[in-house]
């Protein structure tokens, strides 16, 4: 799973950098972080960032740290909501896009912000990331 | 103790990630960004050329593609130059501006949401600054202005177009001669402001740029097309009058652009 969501983060660079102004790099650090809960996504978020910055023309550094710093938010809330549901992936895509259009200034702010959340939902239907209950409980009896 | 580990993590890429944009803002920072521009620029060009190609409607392309793989690659690759060759042709085919100042330029991406649907407003060309490419010199194509260079790193550049909101350039119209202010609105639309209300505006008329060139003489040089009128709202209560303006190039359908150089 872990190959498929760094193919997808490699993929949305090249997308992002190249034909549209979505911010998929931002959606498949969201879908890695929720996918592999480790520091992996930190390395993800720093490299694809500075990588994208090139891209894009822009001072590099600056997409790493909104997405370090997003990164970090779902990592502290983890415990507190469940993050691995549709409804945390769409939501959080709506926030972080949204304002990652008002930070890296986009024309139809809004539309893009709702096809963003449309296409996580989608996406993580798609990618089945949704793990499967623990049976403990069972096996005990 | 994950946590602790978590939170380690995160402020060593955050300190470095501030580290790398302060530094990148030095000249040093630049040109070092150069050397991953030589990296990053060939893999960009091939992801763009591959979108414009299934953008460029070829029937007959499309059927040897189904025929043969191996001829495809060929084709492809010979359809490109020649598009190149063409463009190249119609470029120097004009008498203005002056043919030894343009620089061909290739676009390697654009920022569209939806791409070969919505416009971009924005472009990135395969030239910077080591190619003599500098800040706000004008980019076009035939005698149409397309836009002007915002940023210029080493080997790639940014171009805002010239219905990006917040562009703006005086102008005139060709048959009226009346003077404004070309804005840009987003979308592909252009707003010719700022024209008095003894002026007069007729549709179909061409708005033309006036010049605009700075001290060091980089800038939009005056007679170039920015594209025709399609209405007119002219209120006899406003200060003004006011005309929506289309560009006449498609800029979705070209690979190859012209940057308009400084004379040295």
């Amino acid at each position: 799973m872990q190959k498929i969501l760094i193919a997808l983060v490699v993929v949305s660079l090249i997308l992002e950098g190249s034909i549209t102004s979505l911010p998929l790099v931002l959606l498949s650090l969201l879908i890695f972080r929720i996918a592999v809960s480790d520091n992996s996504g930190f390395l993800m978020a720093f490299l694809s960032g500075i990588i994208l910055d090139i891209f894009l023309v822009r001072p590099v550094g600056q997409s790493s740290i909104y997405f370090l710093i997003i990164l970090f938010l779902i990592g502290m809330y983890e415990k507190k909501f469940e993050v691995n549901s549709l409804l945390f992936i769409m939501l959080a895509t709506f926030t972080t896009s949204l304002v990652y259009f008002l930070v890296f200034t986009s024309p139809s702010i809004l539309i893009q912000t709702i096809f963003m959340t449309f296409l996580s939902g989608f996406l993580y239907v798609v990618l089945r990331l949704k793990k499967p209950k623990k049976q403990a409980s069972v096996s005990h009896l | 103790m994950r946590r602790s580990n978590i939170a380690i993590s995160f402020v060593f890429f955050l300190f470095l990630s501030f580290f790398i944009y302060a530094f990148s803002l030095t000249s040093l920072g630049q040109s070092l960004i150069g050397i991953f521009e030589l990296g990053t620029v060939p893999l960009q060009k091939t992801a763009f050329s591959v979108y414009a190609e299934s953008n460029t409607k070829l029937s007959e392309l499309q059927s040897l593609k189904n025929q043969n793989a191996d001829l495809e690659s060929q084709i492809v690759t010979y359809k490109e130059q020649d598009k190149e060759i063409q463009a190249l042709r119609d470029q120097f085919a004009t008498t203005s501006p002056s043919q030894s100042l343009l620089m061909p330029v290739h676009i390697i991406g654009l920022k569209a949401f939806i791409p070969g649907v919505s416009l971009p407003e924005q472009i990135i060309i395969d030239k910077g600054k080591k190619d003599g490419i500098r800040s706000s010199a004008a980019v076009i194509y035939k005698n149409n202005v397309i836009g002007k260079v915002v940023v210029a790193n080493d080997h790639i550049s940014l171009i805002d177009l010239v219905f990006k909101k917040g562009f703006s350039v005086t102008a005139n119209t060709s048959k009226t001669n009346s003077l404004g202010i070309s804005k840009g609105n987003g979308q592909g639309n252009i707003i010719l402001d700022n024209v008095v209300l003894s002026d007069s505006l007729v549709k179909g008329d061409l708005v033309i740029t006036k010049g605009s060139i700075d001290t060091d003489g980089s800038g939009i040089p005056p007679g170039l097309v920015i594209g025709k009128i399609t209405s007119v709202d002219k209120k006899a209560s406003n200060l003004f009058q006011t005309a929506q303006v289309q560009p006449l190039v498609d800029i979705t359908h070209l690979t190859t652009l012209f940057v308009l150089l400084k004379p040295e």
